[in-house]
């Protein structure tokens, strides 16, 4: 598999806090990577430094081979980016905006274009600034894919869009996906829409990358196991997080095995059971 | 023809081939038929690709569809009712059964008998 980004030992740290701490991991051709975390975990630091918006303080990171900071336009004419706070245009209409872009673009694709504005309803013939927040979102979606750019990363794309704009916001990315050599990187609080198209998770909690796992794994490598009653066991090899719901004992914990099981057996003064949890059981069980 | 729900706690590609698996037994998939494309599938539902890819190649080693070079997948000519049972399609469930009633401490007679005397309920 061709890596299209590496991140090497990634550390952020702004008036004394780190706000990323020692992230490792890439993004490979095929990637439909969905970032998972609480506001303020690093989601959007992570993303701004991976495409040189912030320099790195400790740690490389390689974009199309090169340094995020100084990539050839060629590299840059790759990437797709939607920001968080959109970036448009106040004072042009959607067409305006998308025709001045059209022209920092060799591969500009004016059909994908007026189809997703036709398809998501998009009124480009109003001024931006009269638009709702919602279709300034999905312009800025559209600008971004225009270009048929190898690897997109959005930054929280379905915040604003209704459940229909959502779907079909993920509809397009399913057929983004289908390209073998494209990559999309989005972060998300919509976990179901995490769970449905993406193929990796990134999960970022106080700065670290606590999962990095493709979503098929998951289940292997993160378990929860409940104890009846709260009874009192010293902390597990891998344990993440640990509760006390309705008076009962929950620990979530990296992976789970016969060795895993038998220590706890041996250790516990009550039989354990393991439950299934759905991403978003998982999310809530390591961060609420 | 299908539909995903990841909150029910199953993979999406577990339930795409029970899906399938489901469509060949009541017969409204019939051998030859072709099923749409991964595109098609990946795009309608919003779901991963690569998650269509890998409920088809499931069903293709279990010899419920067959793949052929630069065509659609289509249902094997002997994926009838018979190769694949309709009991086949339980056995998640009465492993869940089984699962529950060990946790339970209730014995395999105990089991058996109370699923005889609910159907015996069902019956009357």
């Amino acid at each position: 598999m061709t890596k299209l980004a590496t991140i090497d030992h990634l550390t952020q740290t702004f008036d004394g806090t780190d706000v990323l701490k020692g992230i490792t991991t890439n993004i490979n051709e095929g990637d439909v990577i969905g970032v998972l975390g609480l506001n303020g975990a690093g989601k959007s630091t992570l993303i701004e430094t991976l495409l040189g918006f912030i320099p790195a303080q400790q740690g490389d990171i390689k974009l199309f081979g090169e340094s995020p900071l100084n990539m050839s336009l060629e590299s840059k004419s790759k990437i797709g980016y939607v920001a968080q706070e959109d970036e448009l245009l106040p004072n042009l209409t959607g067409h305006q905006y998308l025709s001045l872009l059209s022209g920092y673009y060799a591969d500009w694709n004016k059909e994908v274009c007026d189809k997703l504005i036709n398809d998501w309803q998009v009124d480009a013939n109003k001024r931006i600034s009269k638009l709702s927040v919602g279709q300034r979102q999905k312009l800025s979606i559209i600008a971004s894919m225009a270009y048929n750019p190898q690897l997109l990363v959005l930054d929280e794309p379905v915040a604003s869009l209704d459940p229909v704009a959502r779907r079909e916001f993920l509809q397009t990315i399913a057929g983004i996906a289908c390209e073998p050599t494209n990559a999309v990187v989005f972060s998300t609080h919509i976990v179901t829409d995490l769970e449905r198209v993406a193929s990796r998770l990134w999960m970022i909690k106080d700065g670290e990358l606590i999962f990095d796992t493709y979503i098929d794994e998951l289940a292997d490598q993160v378990s929860v196991i409940e104890f009846d009653g709260a009874i009192s066991l010293p902390k597990l090899p891998g344990e993440l997080s640990r509760k006390h719901p309705l008076g009962n004992t929950r620990i979530c914990v990296q992976g789970y095995n016969q060795s895993l099981a038998q220590h706890i057996d041996a250790n516990a003064s009550v039989k354990h059971q393991r439950i299934p949890v759905s991403l978003e059981d998982l999310m809530l069980e390591i961060h609420a | 023809m299908f539909s995903i729900n990841p909150n029910s706690g199953a993979p999406i590609y577990k339930q795409l081939t029970e899906q399938v698996e489901l469509l060949i037994n009541a017969r409204r998939l019939r051998p030859g038929d072709a099923l749409p494309s991964v595109r098609e599938i990946a795009t309608t539902l919003a779901v991963n690709p690569m998650t269509v890819s890998k409920a088809f190649s499931l069903l293709e080693a279990q010899g419920l569809l067959v793949r052929q070079r630069g065509k659609p997948m289509r249902v094997a000519e002997l994926a009838t009712s018979e190769n694949h049972s309709p009991l086949e399609l339980l056995h998640n469930d009465i492993d869940e059964l089984l699962a529950k009633a060990k946790q339970l401490d209730v014995t395999n007679e105990q089991l058996i008998d109370s699923i005889h005397s609910r159907l015996r309920n069902q019956d009357d």
